[in-house]
């Protein structure tokens, strides 16, 4: 898994970008997406209550793992669009918090496992158990990739700054 | 959608989440056996192939090994490459593709990848992961408000 940061950046890149051709797409939902883009990591809450604990005390298996997958992020982005006030706010709500949550799932596919085959088998569940090739590209405690994502975001800013310049005025 | 029922559809979806937890918990989601299958019986998986993840509680550069810890298991790994070992610390973690061999139980490495080097990895990816979370909530507070009282976020200069 990357870290926050990278992901942040990479889902307000993206959903920028995506502002630039959908027009309900404003600033706010980028801001919407970029939350979104923590979502899957919210498995951490083992750090705060093991899964192990839990699975103790409620006397069946609990894994906290099913956050970090497609069939949680579902559920968690349908969670977060009900705290939205209006119909259309929760239809957006949702898009965006699962959109931002799927650039984070994505994100992290490609990074470098020991047998050379993505997790895709947990992000996917519960649809497969399929396990995609991986590039290897990084693993989350490399440095390059929170600049790489910093030099992204970055150019997406200035892009989307000089288009409002340039039809403002 | 009235404020009850939404917390209704709330408390729902959040049980609906937890038994989700309990699903995946329960779910075969490998083809090789799982660290606490070979806790339980090392013996049984002798031989058998597999992908690990996890925690140096300490390496030896005298005997090549490392001693991970992933979830109920304790094991030895060896035939790490030697760089890799002189770069690695107690409290990293790492992957192992390998085979279990015997019963204390170790691994036989073929491939190993490095997720953490040591402690100085994992406060990197803290820090930085809360850089990532105060600008994402940031973002956020910059354009809804947070109605507690009624649970529901709200577009800021709006009523």
């Amino acid at each position: 898994m990357a870290e926050w940061l990278t992901h942040v950046l990479v889902a307000y890149g993206v959903f920028t970008i995506l502002g630039w051709y959908v027009d309900w797409l404003e600033k706010r939902w980028v801001a919407v997406a970029m939350v979104g883009s923590i979502l899957p990591d919210l498995n951490r809450l083992d750090l705060f209550v093991s899964s192990e604990g839990l699975s103790a005390l409620l006397g069946v298996p609990f894994n906290w793992g099913a956050l970090h997958t497609i069939g949680g992020l579902v559920v968690l982005s349908a969670i977060g669009a009900l705290l939205f006030s209006s119909g259309l706010e929760q239809k957006r709500g949702f898009v965006v918090l699962f959109g931002g949550g799927l650039s984070h799932l994505v994100v992290d596919v490609p990074q470098a496992y020991a047998d050379g085959l993505a997790v895709t088998n947990l992000y996917l569940f519960p649809l497969t158990t399929w396990r995609a090739p991986t590039p290897g590209w990084y693993v989350s405690a490399d440095r390059w990739v929170a600049l790489f994502a910093l030099v992204f975001a970055l150019v997406v800013y200035a892009v989307d700054w000089y288009q409002r310049a340039k039809s403002s005025g | 959608m009235n404020d009850r029922y939404r917390v209704v559809a709330l408390f729902g979806l959040l049980v609906l989440l937890g038994g989700l937890c309990v699903w995946y918990a329960t779910a075969d989601l490998w083809d090789h056996p799982s660290p606490s299958d070979i806790a339980d019986d090392p013996t049984a998986h002798d031989g058998e192939s597999l992908l690990l993840f996890g925690d140096v509680r300490s390496v030896d550069q005298n005997t090549e090994t490392v001693s991970i810890e992933s979830g109920p298991l304790e094991a030895t790994v060896h035939g790490v490459d030697p760089a890799i070992l002189a770069d690695l610390e107690a409290g990293g973690s790492i992957q192992v593709e390998g085979t279990v061999e015997g019963s204390e139980p170790t691994i036989a490495a073929e491939t190993v990848v490095v997720d953490h080097r040591g402690p100085t990895d994992w406060h990197y990816v803290y820090a930085t992961s809360i850089v990532g979370a105060a600008l994402a909530i940031g973002a956020f507070l910059r354009y809804w408000r947070i109605d507690l009282r009624r649970l529901r976020f709200e577009q800021r200069g709006e009523r």
